[in-house]
């Protein structure tokens, strides 16, 4: 066994704890000594070995270290990098979202204006009309006084022109800000009917087929049928709001949809309140909308609460 | 538990070994992994790159930290952070330096100092089939020893009753074992040496 004092030297040295003279000196001996350089290979070997065990040591102190850490170095950057992309992926839907319901809303309106320029069209065309009535009314009834015009020639023309003067009155009552395109727009595709239980009714089966088969027009008919006393009554509240709704016939759509919800407050108060604002909105019942969109938004598991919020202003 | 360290509070752990030097490097680890993690991955790496980085790196950082003529010039923690990247640089070969590149000796000639050929894997696999020929005990002595406890301690850990003298004896025999075995083994020692100037 090798001197335990050169032993001893020998490790000093290698873990570079002599003094730098004392090293330069044993360096000399190694450099003329095989068996002291032989020893110091052998040495310096087993003080690797002693390192590794060191080392693994220390590997399984840094696996718990970083296990103990709440926020793994690398990972957040990871998570980031995840969460950037799925956030930028949102972001892209909900634009592209924002863009299709604008440009609806957009190509709604635009049709909106054009009905409302033909409608005053239509009314220009009716005044005009009525006043070349009146017009000859006039120059009749003083003809008439005068010639003696025969009395049923006047009274036709006087309830033509209490006929056009109705009509006149009654596309000047429509309400311009009623928005029919904007509340069919926004309206969730209709019901299905057919798979909701076999009707004994024949006029029922019929207006359910109808329905489905997006003859609404029809279903209405076929419903209005029947008498208010028919046992199939509950079947008919519970189809012809939607048959009106979808007919375009909103003003009458109104109270069957309030006469649902009545009926069945648990089961339909949510679609009953979301079809009323959009028949409200159709008709051009601005404040009841606003009211029930309010209802509707305050409401985020409403079903028809993106429906209330995707809605132009109103 | 000490929360934060000054550097050269760190230093003087490192140096002084043991329970000390546990301290520090825990501090050190959970404070300086994230930079060096972050560091990595900016220049193309990964985690797990960055992590076998450390692990390797760590020893010959702190053996060059408590030689007498190390001069700390930089932060600690910078210092580490670029031992750490020439670490990687060179097990990935990279032809770009790593980010953190520092006017250092100390940091100059980190790779190639015979500390970094140990952290070469195949010569680490090799030591660590030769230390497995020791048994549990010895193994743990020249652990202790090589973690830089004092021989009081390393007696009181393995509960020697004749303290810190039987302490050293133990590790001296233990020590001898492994060289004997080494010396009975001529090709295995041919092998090290050949595999420590590759």
């Amino acid at each position: 066994m090798t001197d335990p004092y050169l032993r001893d030297r020998i490790e000093q040295f290698l873990l570079g704890q002599l003094p730098p003279e004392e090293a330069a000196r044993l360096e000399v001996d190694i450099a003329s000594d095989p068996a002291l350089a032989k020893q110091v290979a052998l040495q310096r070997l087993a003080l690797m070995g002693m390192q590794r065990l060191a080392a693994r040591d220390m590997r399984e102190h840094f696996e718990r270290w970083d296990a103990e850490m709440p926020d793994k170095p690398g990972e957040n950057g990871k998570l980031w990098r995840w969460a950037t992309i799925v956030l930028a992926v949102l972001l892209g839907t909900a634009v592209y979202q924002y863009q299709q319901t604008k440009n609806a809303f957009q190509k709604a309106q635009e049709l909106e204006q054009r009905q409302i320029a033909a409608r005053d069209t239509l009314i220009a065309a009716l005044r005009a009309d009525y006043q070349r009535t009146a017009v000859t009314l006039d120059s009749l009834l003083t003809a008439d006084r005068k010639q003696g015009i025969p009395a049923d020639d006047t009274k036709r023309l006087r309830l033509e022109l209490d006929k056009k003067e109705e009509r006149l009155r009654a596309l000047e009552r429509q309400d311009s800000r009623g928005r029919p395109q904007v509340a069919m727009l926004a309206a969730p595709p209709p019901p299905r009917f057919r798979g909701s239980g076999e009707a004994v009714n024949p006029v029922i089966r019929r207006a359910r087929t109808a329905f489905d088969n997006s003859d609404y027009d029809e279903a209405v008919q076929q419903l209005t049928t029947l008498g208010a006393d028919d046992p199939s009554q509950a079947q008919v509240r519970l189809l012809l709001p939607y048959a009106l709704f979808y007919a375009g016939r909103f003003n009458e759509a109104i109270p069957a949809f309030i006469a649902l919800w009545e009926t069945d407050p648990d089961n339909e108060t949510m679609n009953a309140q979301g079809y009323l604002l959009l028949c409200h909105i159709a008709v051009g019942n601005v404040r009841e909308a606003r009211q029930l969109q309010l209802t509707i938004l305050q409401q985020p598991k409403h079903k028809f609460y993106a429906t209330a919020k995707s809605l132009p202003e109103l | 538990m000490k929360t934060t360290f000054s550097d050269q509070q760190l230093i003087q752990a490192f140096r002084g070994g043991g329970h000390a030097r546990h301290r520090a490097w825990a501090y050190a680890y959970k404070s300086w992994s994230s930079r060096v993690v972050g560091v990595i991955i900016q220049r193309g790496g990964t985690r797990e790159e960055a992590m076998d980085a450390i692990q390797d790196a760590y020893g010959p950082f702190e053996r060059r930290i408590c030689r007498l003529d190390f001069e700390l010039r930089h932060q600690l923690s910078t210092y580490f952070v670029a031992c750490v990247c020439r670490k990687w640089a060179r097990s990935k070969k990279c032809r770009h330096p790593p980010m953190v590149e520092l006017d250092d000796r100390h940091v100059a000639d980190f790779a190639e100092s015979v500390e970094a050929d140990i952290a070469q894997s195949e010569l680490a696999q090799a030591l660590d089939a030769t230390m497995a020929h020791l048994g549990e005990r010895c193994r743990t002595i020249l652990r202790l020893f090589m973690e830089g406890y004092l021989m009081r301690e390393i007696a009181e850990k393995m509960g020697f009753s004749g303290g810190e003298q039987v302490a050293k004896n133990e590790k001296r025999k233990c020590q001898e074992r492994y060289e004997k075995f080494l010396s009975e083994h001529p090709t295995i020692v041919d092998h090290l040496i050949h595999l420590r100037h590759d």
